[in-house]
């Protein structure tokens, strides 16, 4: 699905975080936006998720305006800096949380739930983990469960915010089909933009990187 | 990179040894601790027991089932069960705007939730009676319309609420600022709605600080005595509550009857410490064993 993001203000008090900001993401495109701490990187995701109502600006998705739709109906997958995993929760409910609060109608089966889940976390290779709590993970394995758990309800945008803060670069390789290795510009804060579908080669590379600036 | 402190380190119950004090400075620690535990707290429960029981058990459970001392056990626990709900409501509510939403008069509310520490009992109900009394700015109204509040089981309800209001508040507001908005922020984003977020995400997150704060508001509205005293009006079987009944007992020189009473009081407070520590113990053993679990697994 693509994004595209036209004209976006965003105040905050009197600090302005977002000036104008137009971008567009076409489908299937991975897109690093990259910056110095601190000049709206977050916020912009934040806005494209729907976490944050811009004060000027659009977000279409698809071509639709969907600035005023709710996060609920954005299906967005958001991968949080700090990951926020349920930390009452097993890894295991963690990722099956999103499917477990479909309305009943939609909602999978108990065992559908469990294949889908047990998938996603081999595909991040972590399957061992299942009955853990997020406090018994490492930062790195953490981060892998919140891309699991944001997969689990196949969201049509995939949105990282800073997917290396934490990531060695050997698990970034391990983390598949998302997170990039490279850490020649470490220096930088990358927060991935990711419209479905991949393009399933493997190279998990941004295609492109956009740089933001401060104001 | 800093940020993630706040991870790491709690709900480990293990103790790292690396870094514990001296042998002798965990030992004095320990012994002052205990000293000062049984000296305020042991030595004056065995003594409310001890002295419940002095003339044998069977004046003990004859002055408990005695009518006047029945009704104010009931009217207690009726007491406690309209105002700890209500304050649950309350507290969640209001822990929630304050940390979830940013609005003006946000330190106000703060401030105005604090009001029943800072405030003396006696003045809490002295309010009442100032609104509700006979005299009082609606006494004429209630009067007219045939209403009792002051010197009846409302007017005691409501100085229990009044007292009791900051428990869970307080308890919460500290714990959900510290978590942030970032869990139903996610929840939100996994396409929950916002009814299943509180329930699914926020309740089970503040459970502990919850069943805390609900503890101690059960606690101090089963044995608050000032506030309910000013509205109560003393009037035996119909509006004594457990603490204002032991009072009377003692004023009467019947120490058996009253400190039985009391021991009621202390036994609840017993039983609410109980339950309390069972609930932690249990919520520690899951973890571990679920630790355990995964460690055979790898
Ligand atoms: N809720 C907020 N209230 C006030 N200022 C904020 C808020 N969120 C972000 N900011 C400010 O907006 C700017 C951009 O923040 P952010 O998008 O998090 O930056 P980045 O992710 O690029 O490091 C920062 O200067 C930050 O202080
Ligand atoms: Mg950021």
């Amino acid at each position: 699905m693509s994004i595209e993001v036209k004209n976006i203000e965003k105040q905050f008090g009197q600090f302005k975080a977002l000036d104008n900001v137009s971008l567009s993401f076409p489908t299937g495109e991975l897109v690093a936006l990259l910056g110095p701490s601190g000049c709206g990187k977050t916020t912009l995701l934040r806005i494209i998720a729907g976490l944050e109502n811009p004060d000027g600006g659009v977000v279409h998705f698809h071509g639709e305006d969907a600035t005023h739709v709710h996060v609920r109906q954005r299906q967005v997958g958001f991968v949080f800096q700090h990951y926020a995993l349920f930390r009452h929760m097993t890894v295991f409910d963690n990722v099956a949380f999103g499917l477990t609060v479909r309305p009943r109608g939609k909602r999978p089966g108990k065992k559908e739930i469990a294949e889908r889940v047990h998938e996603l976390l081999r595909l991040v290779q972590l399957d061992w983990l299942a009955d853990r709590y997020p406090d018994q993970l490492s930062g790195g394995q953490r981060q892998r469960i919140a891309l699991a758990r944001a997969l689990a309800v196949e969201p049509k945008v995939l949105l990282l915010d800073e997917p290396f803060w934490c990531t060695r670069c050997q698990s970034a390789q391990r983390s598949a089909p998302l997170v990039a290795s490279s850490s020649r510009r470490a220096a930088y804060h990358f927060n991935f933009c990711y419209s479905r579908p991949g393009r399933g080669d493997g190279s998990c590379r941004p295609d492109r990187g956009v740089e933001q600036r401060q104001n | 990179m800093a940020g993630n402190v706040s991870t790491l380190g709690r709900r480990t119950t293990r103790i790292n040894h690396a870094v514990t004090e001296p042998l002798w400075v965990q030992l004095s620690l320990i012994t002052v601790a205990l000293v000062f535990l049984a000296l305020f707290l042991v030595v004056p429960l065995v003594a409310v027991f001890k002295e419940a029981f002095s003339k044998g058990a069977e004046v003990y459970f004859a002055s408990l089932v005695e009518p006047d001392a029945w009704h104010a056990i009931k009217l207690t626990l009726l007491a406690a069960a309209i105002s700890v709900p209500l304050n649950v409501i309350f507290g969640v509510s209001a822990a929630w705007a304050i940390t979830k939403f940013r609005f003006r008069g946000k330190q106000a509310l703060i401030t105005l939730i604090d009001l029943p520490f800072a405030v003396s009992p006696v003045v809490a109900g002295l309010i009442y009676v100032l609104l509700f009394g006979a005299q009082g700015w609606l006494g004429p109204w209630l009067a007219d319309n045939d209403l009792k509040i002051i010197f009846a089981v409302p007017g005691i309800v409501l100085a229990t609420i009044f007292v009791t209001f900051p428990f869970v508040a307080r308890e919460l507001i500290p714990l959900m600022e510290e978590q942030g908005t970032s869990y139903e922020e996610a929840s939100l984003t996994l396409g929950a709605s916002g009814w299943q977020t509180f329930w699914r995400v926020t309740i089970p997150s503040i459970k502990w600080g919850l069943l805390y704060g609900i503890i101690l508001c059960n606690a101090r509205a089963m044995g608050e005595f000032g506030a309910v005293s000013v509205v109560s009006g003393h009037i035996r079987g119909q509006t004594n509550t457990l603490p204002l009944h032991i009072e009377i007992l003692y004023n009467e020189y019947q120490f058996a009857a009253s400190f039985a009473a009391a021991s009621i009081l202390a036994g609840l407070a017993l039983v609410t410490l109980v339950v309390k520590s069972l609930l932690e113990w249990q919520h520690t053993r899951d973890r571990e064993k679920a630790a355990r679990a995964a460690a055979q697994q790898s």
